[in-house]
């Protein structure tokens, strides 16, 4: 009897372990099963975790009354963070989950997404929807001239803000040129306890955005066109302009703008030293910049990045579509219509509204939805955004991004050359073309079968729905 | 002829355990096996690769770095873990008022997870807040003061202090128990022959505890091999330019932020290789029966 119960428990567990790895798909038929022409039926959002708790509560409430409104279900899936995504949403295509929309980075889809046709291409599906947008703000959305996603928060570019009050204090202007830079950070040197200008250097990702600063100018104001003809593998990086370029960023170490603290500083670290006085200007993204505000109890200034090489100007990282709406190639497209109604029902200037306005906004991306106005907000809006060029980033494949980075930390601390350095990204790039076949313009030599795969066989029409 | 009979009770037993194993260890790695030789980003159709991800692996300079850290890392860790844990275990085995308070001082840490301990390190390592370069600048030492985690020279060893730390009242512990279950009459018979504290040590009570020793350094040896992932990639994720790179962070990179899940694969067929040879030559070794008759 003892060996029987024992036997009974054993497989109990068992039994109990493995229903809990069992797939969704049974919910997923009963998706499609239901009625997704409009009356029912069930939308799944696939997210990362979002940044304030107040946004997770506003899409719950949006997603509430679009149910009320249509009688469509929003599954709202929130987990991890931005990078765990396209993992997540390959997890799910292998398990055959239903996902319709997913919430990812227009820099992913240009590297890996679109690529590997992991989204839908949404040029004739999202077309009615554009006019919501202001101008030049789906822009970086598109890849080869295709629709590959919205973008659904707000624009981001680098930022250089100091601490105005105590610029104030000490009769210091904001810098305007590489001279000024140099001897504003002199006098904030000799000033006890406080650096220069703090950066996130700790994380390797952030050093390419520095190097897109200067080598913004070493391109003369082409780098976009630069590093598309190096992607191509029309000409090498091994250039005067990417090693100038590197020399620069070099500078601002070699001249005592940036000091060795910012090679061992975080994000939260940037911000708490800044916060805190401790450094008298900053270098970062505009995404740093609500926290940045809650945590300085003094004014902040914003100024542009110095011309470093003459002929050139001021030029900074920028682009929409740090958050995007794609839709995954595996979705049903006969749930296209409830999905493509959400999307509408999301970009009403009052729901977005609700759900973008729970962060800072900066640049007004859907049409009226209201950003900060502050002084900074007010810099960034008219000297930032109009003077821009695309994050590099978003351009060359992470492998090519992680070369950078560690070629610039390796100058900076005088491990490397800027030649070598540049050898250094280039050899990168021929690795990543043999080992991953990998081809810039991936669009270009898409079979027909490629494209038909991510292209919808039905447009809903949504002028219908619209208001 | 009577036919022996086989008890099946002992099997069945032992099925559930056997079928969870193969459904998520065995199975896993041989589809990862499987796909080490094939082109994959984890969205599009496998292309047969042949041989060629072990072809690149055997190229990647920075994998080899990575092997190298994850080899300094490993027995830097087995050794400090294990001498500073027996030696506090040896203090600790004894009588004395506070004991129960070191030992449960030093094994606090254990509880924490590695991503309390990264976050709660690196700010202690942080150049402009950080206690230790506070620590070292109110003692004069201005001189030791050093960018903990941004200098290549230091970074590996600086995380690798932080996990001895994490781990040594874990081994601790383990070593009170085997040192408690020596018989006090055989250091009183060494003690009889004359035997001073490192004959002792040399012919009593190391031998005696010898399976304790195979198992701390086992279990530490194995651990910074296969477990070193959160706490590298929280404190520098491989930083600066790769001087802390293990094995496990470029895997994770190569797979989930390349999506090169095939040369992902095949770098963990060759860690597996490298682990398993190291621990059969540990084994081989270091296993020999105590005696306590």
């Amino acid at each position: 009897m003892k060996k029987i119960m024992a036997l009974l428990c054993t497989v109990a567990m068992s039994v109990g372990l493995l229903a809990g790895c069992g797939s969704s798909s049974g919910d997923n038929q009963s998706v499609s099963g239901s009625d997704n022409t409009g009356n029912g039926g069930k939308v799944v959002m696939l997210a990362c975790e979002p940044e304030v708790p107040a946004e997770k509560e506003a899409w719950e409430e949006v997603a509430a009354d679009f149910e009320k409104e249509t009688g469509i279900q929003v599954e709202l899936r929130f987990q991890g963070t931005w990078s765990d995504i396209p993992q997540t949403l390959q997890q799910s295509k292998l398990a055959g989950d239903q996902i319709d929309i997913v919430r990812v980075g227009i820099g992913t889809i240009s590297s890996t997404l679109g690529a590997a046709g992991g989204v839908k291409d949404l040029t004739d599906l999202a077309s009615p929807l554009l006019d919501r947008y202001s101008d030049g703000m789906i822009d970086n959305c598109y890849i080869g001239g295709h629709l590959w996603a919205l973008p659904y928060y707000d624009a981001s570019s680098y930022m250089c803000l100091y601490n105005k009050t105590l610029f104030d204090e000490m009769g210091l202007q904001a810098p305007q040129t590489w001279d000024e830079l140099v001897s504003v950070s002199k006098a904030l040197s000799e000033k006890d306890g406080v650096m220069p200008i703090i950066f996130q250097g700790k994380d390797g990702w952030a050093w390419p955005m520095m190097y897109t600063e200067t080598y913004n100018q070493t391109t003369g104001n082409k780098s976009v066109a630069a590093v598309q003809s190096f992607l191509e593998g029309e000409s090498s990086f091994v250039s005067d302009a990417s090693v100038q370029a590197f020399d620069l960023v070099k500078k601002f170490y070699d001249e005592n703008v940036l000091t060795q603290a910012s090679l061992d500083t975080d994000d939260e670290g940037m911000i708490a030293t800044f916060a805190q006085g401790k450094a008298g200007m900053l270098f970062a993204g505009t995404w740093d910049y609500e926290t940045l505000k809650d945590s300085c109890d003094f004014e902040i200034g914003a100024f542009q990045f110095p011309v470093m090489v003459d002929g050139s100007h001021s030029e900074n990282g920028y682009g929409v579509g740090d958050y995007a709406l794609a839709i995954p190639s595996f979705a049903s497209d006969d749930n296209l219509e409830n999905t493509m109604r959400f999307l509408e029902y999301i970009t009403r200037q009052d729901n977005a509204q609700k759900i973008l306005g729970t962060s800072t906004m900066i640049y007004e991306v859907l049409k009226g939805v209201s950003t900060e106005s502050d002084d900074v907000t007010k810099f960034l809006n008219s000297q930032i955004a109009g003077n821009s060029s695309e994050y590099l980033d978003w351009l060359w494949p992470s492998e090519v991004n992680d070369a950078l980075s560690t070629a610039i930390v390796s100058v900076i601390s005088g491990e490397m050359s800027s030649q070598d350095a540049a050898q250094y990204v280039q050899d990168a790039y021929t690795k990543v073309c043999e080992e991953k076949d990998y081809t810039y313009a991936w669009w270009e030599s898409w079979t027909q079968e490629q494209w038909d795969a991510v292209t919808p066989t039905k447009i809903p029409d949504l002028t219908q729905y619209m208001q | 002829m009577r036919k022996k009979k086989i008890d099946a009770f002992p099997y069945l037993m032992c099925l559930a355990a056997v079928v969870l194993f193969t459904l998520f260890v065995v199975l896993p790695f041989a589809v990862g096996v499987y796909t080490s030789f094939f082109k994959w980003d984890g969205f599009s159709d496998m292309k047969f690769n042949g041989l060629k991800n072990y072809l690149y692996v055997f190229q990647d300079d920075i994998y080899w770095k990575a092997i190298k850290n994850t080899f300094v890392y490993a027995i830097l860790v087995t050794v400090l873990k294990n001498v500073i844990a027996f030696f506090l275990a040896s203090i600790l085995v004894k009588n004395f008022f506070g004991r129960t308070f070191f030992r449960t001082a030093i094994y606090i840490p254990v509880t924490l997870s590695y991503i309390v301990i990264g976050i709660l390190w690196v700010w202690i390592y942080n150049p402009t807040f950080g206690l230790l370069n506070s620590f070292l600048s109110a003692v004069g030492l201005d001189q030791l003061i050093l960018g903990w985690l941004s200098d290549a020279r230091v970074a590996l060893f600086a995380i690798i202090a932080v996990d001895v730390w994490k781990w040594i009242g874990y081994h601790m512990v383990l070593y009170i128990a085997g040192l408690q279950a020596v018989p006090k009459d055989l250091y009183e018979a060494a003690e009889i022959d004359g035997a001073g504290p490192l004959a002792k040590l040399r012919y009593v009570t190391l031998p005696m505890i010898n399976s304790t020793i195979v198992i701390n350094v086992l279990m530490s040896i194995t651990g910074a091999f296969v477990a070193n992932y959160d706490i590298v990639y929280i404190m520098t994720d491989g930083g600066p330019y790769h001087s802390t790179e293990v094995s496990l962070t470029y895997i994770m990179k190569t797979a989930f932020t390349d999506y090169n899940f095939g040369k992902a694969n095949a770098m963990s067929v060759i860690l597996f290789l490298m682990v398993l040879v190291f621990g059969f030559i540990q084994l081989k070794f270091m296993s020999h029966e105590d005696v306590y008759d």
